[in-house]
This record gives structure tokens, C-alpha cells and sequence, in this order.
């Protein structure tokens, strides 16, 4: 099992903290560095409950441009990230309340994989089935899950950035997870080597 | 008549199941995870329950970190032109008067100084004046990816978006109906055009030619 002291979600904290007081100051190469810091997760986060590639841009700069404005203003009540995921999460919610239907995953740049095509195949199609999947749960549901599962948050954190109580998070994730693994099971009979010990 | 009324909503079983993801993400508290695994060593339902919930997080990270489809480069120059036109306001209080003389005195030294500098960097480092250029914008040529067709459209169509995207089959079909497809032009403008195509379902950059 994971452990707090490894865990994806703080392993920021200390550096968040001191970007984001620079920032505040008005120190644009500390929130160019903050940025970039959070770009890629906030990518992913965004285009997991988005799924329309391209608003997930225009919804991190968004997040940033507030992040840029209010940084002075942050009270430290949160985690920078907490903080800033919840931005991110309600700029998505409105990009996501613009399009009438979810468009089909894409991706335009992979970082080379110099392990195997052949795993890299499998993967790269394991991430089809299981976008494929996840677009079958709402968008409440796809945070909660890629919140937990992927960026190791804490639930109450995870309250914090849904701006919701904290039993809804848990309620959510259970009915999340239940869906999830009915979809996925329905999938991997099709594809008999879709287990961890295969793809990872 | 007795009778005895159970609540399946609460009780030690799901209070146990509801934190079982935080468990396995290693975010609970010190008393909550004791909580959880003293239920844990006396209950074997929810044990099983732990193990399939700890597949169902696997099987999600054994997808990976997926790629990335932005250029942080661009985006970051995007909200900068932003930046720039609608500069943050200012929170601190004005300067007194002498403090502003004395500012702006000091900002016109400071000016003078770095257009002096810019001017002599380049006859100090020989080369010519060279744009600011971010780092990895560069187009990439060629590269492979995993093409999903809609199994309604024609073998004609399909071979028709191909051709539009610069593009060939090179593997496949996989167990989820995928293909392999090789880009010989630039990466970017073959995966927008198979992206924009009707007869496509999903694409997943695989990365340089194999």
C-alpha cells in the first residue's frame, strides 16, 4: 500500500508553498516554475473530467490566470494544490457544461518509450479501453476516481477541491468504483491479457 | 413478535469499504488506518473486498501516466500574452512622492544600462541577435500510433482517411480491434487529421517509429 511519505499528492507541498508566496510578490519567473509544475497533472486531471482536448489548454490556463491573480490572497487554509485543483476542477465543470456531447479522446505528443513496442502497444490500449470506460461515468465520478486512484489524494482533500461534504466523496467512490469494475470486467473478457501483471 | 431491524447502510463493514481507497493510497490517519485494519484482521468479507478494490486501483495505474497532448511551451506563452495585456492589479499602497522620484531615477539607470548590455551581448558571444526560443517546440516527423476506426465505416473510408493523415497501417488489429499506424509526415498535423476524421474512434500517440 502506498505510504504518506512517498505519496504523489505532498510530494510538492514545501515547494508549492514557496512558488506560490513568490508569486504572490509578483515574481513571474516563480509562477512560470509553479506552472510548469503543475501542468502536466493538472492535464491529465482536466482532460480525465473534461475529455475534450481542446478546452482542457484554455481550462489550465484559466486555472492559472486565477491562480496568478489570487496567489496573494491564498490564506494557507489548503494545500497549494488543494487549492489549485479546485480551481482547475470548477473552470472544467463550466468548459464541460459548453459541449453538448463528450468528444473522443486524443492525444497529440507521447515522450518515447524505449522499454518494448510492444508493451508500449498493450499500454497505449489498455489507456484506450479504459478512457472508453471512464466516459461512461459522470464527471463527479471520473474526479473522484482519478483524484484517489492516480494523484494519491486524500479524501478530505478531495472534498475540498469538489466542494463537496466529505461523505459525498466517499459515496461517490463507492458507487464509482462498483460501475467501474462492471465496465471493466464486461471489457477484459474481450481482453484476456488486460491484468496489472501483463500491462505494467 | 421480535424482530430486529439491520442497517445495511452503516455499520463497521461500510464505514470499513468506504475507506478502503484511501487505505490502499496510504492518505488515511494514524487512527482511522488502525481503525480500518482491526476491522480488517476479523473480517474476511471485507478482506476480499480490500484485494479487489486493490486490482481495481492496479489495473487504473497499469495504464500509466498517459501521454501528454499539450506543448507546456505554447500554453505557457498563451497565458503570458495574457499576463501582459491585463497585468495583475496592485495590492500595496501607493509609494510617497520622494520614494517615486527616487524609483524612478533609479528604473532610468537601470534602463539605460540594459540596453547598453543588450547591445554588446552579441559582439561578446559573436553571434547574431537570436529570438528567444522555448524549449521543445520543435515539430517531430514521423511516429507511430494506435488508431481505433468505427467498425461501421468501409474499408474504403478507412483507407481515405489514411491517405488524408499521411499514413499506413503497419499492425494490428489488436485484441480491442486497434491498428498500429505510421506516420511519415509531421506528427502532429497526421494525428490532428485522423483526430478530425469521422471514421475514427480514438487515437493514442505511440511515439518515434519503432
Amino acid at each position: 500500500m502506498g505510504s504518506a511519505a512517498n505519496n504523489r499528492w505532498s510530494a510538492h507541498d514545501a515547494t508549492d508553498a514557496e512558488l506560490l508566496r513568490r508569486t504572490g510578490a509578483g515574481e513571474r519567473r516563480a509562477f512560470e516554475k509553479l506552472y510548469r509544475s503543475y501542468f502536466v497533472r493538472l492535464e491529465r486531471f482536466v482532460h480525465r473530467v473534461l475529455r475534450h482536448s481542446p478546452a482542457v489548454e484554455e481550462v489550465i490556463n484559466d486555472t492559472m490566470y486565477v491562480v496568478w491573480n489570487k496567489a496573494g490572497e491564498f490564506s494557507g487554509a489548503s494545500k497549494v494544490s488543494t487549492w489549485i485543483f479546485g480551481i482547475a476542477y470548477r473552470k472544467a465543470l463550466k468548459a464541460l457544461a459548453r459541449f453538448d456531447e463528450p468528444a473522443e479522446f486524443d492525444a497529440e505528443h507521447l515522450p518515447a518509450d524505449e522499454s518494448g513496442s510492444e508493451r508500449a502497444i498493450l499500454q497505449a490500449e489498455w489507456r484506450l479501453v479504459l478512457d472508453g470506460v471512464l466516459a461512461q461515468l459522470t464527471p463527479e465520478h471520473r474526479a473522484v476516481i482519478e483524484l484517489a486512484y492516480f494523484h494519491q489524494c486524500p479524501y478530505r482533500e478531495i472534498a475540498a477541491i469538489l466542494d463537496c461534504p466529505v461523505d459525498t466523496v466517499k459515496t461517490r467512490m463507492f458507487y464509482a468504483r462498483r460501475r467501474l469494475r462492471d465496465l471493466l470486467d464486461s471489457q477484459r473478457k474481450d481482453l484476456p491479457w488486460a491484468d496489472e501483471s501483463s500491462i505494467s | 413478535m421480535g424482530g430486529r431491524i439491520v442497517d445495511l447502510l452503516n455499520g463497521p463493514h461500510r464505514t470499513t469499504e468506504a475507506l478502503l481507497p484511501w487505505l490502499l493510497n496510504g492518505t488515511l490517519t494514524e487512527s482511522e488506518r488502525s481503525a480500518v485494519e482491526q476491522h480488517l484482521q476479523a473480517c474476511a468479507q471485507c478482506r476480499e473486498e480490500l484485494a479487489r478494490q486493490r486490482g481495481l486501483m492496479n489495473l487504473y495505474a497499469a495504464a500509466g501516466a498517459g501521454a501528454s497532448s499539450l506543448d507546456a511551451d505554447d500554453a505557457y506563452a498563451k497565458l503570458q500574452s495574457r499576463l501582459v495585456e491585463q497585468p495583475r492589479p496592485r495590492t500595496r499602497a501607493p509609494l510617497a512622492w520622494w520614494r517615486l522620484g527616487f524609483g524612478v531615477q533609479t528604473a532610468v539607470v537601470l534602463l539605460l544600462g540594459a540596453a547598453l548590455f543588450a547591445q554588446m551581448l552579441p559582439r561578446w558571444f559573436g553571434g547574431a541577435d537570436a529570438p528567444y526560443r522555448g524549449l521543445g517546440s520543435a515539430q517531430q516527423f514521423g511516429g507511430d500510433a494506435l488508431v481505433m476506426f468505427d467498425p461501421a465505416v468501409s474499408e474504403a473510408r478507412v483507407r481515405r482517411a489514411l491517405q488524408q493523415a499521411g499514413a499506413r497501417i503497419v499492425d494490428g488489429p489488436t485484441a480491442a480491434g486497434a491498428y498500429v499506424v505510421r506516420f511519415d509526415g509531421p506528427l502532429s498535423t497526421g494525428l490532428t487529421s485522423l483526430r478530425g476524421d469521422v471514421a475514427v474512434v480514438r487515437v493514442e500517440p505511440l511515439g518515434p517509429q519503432r
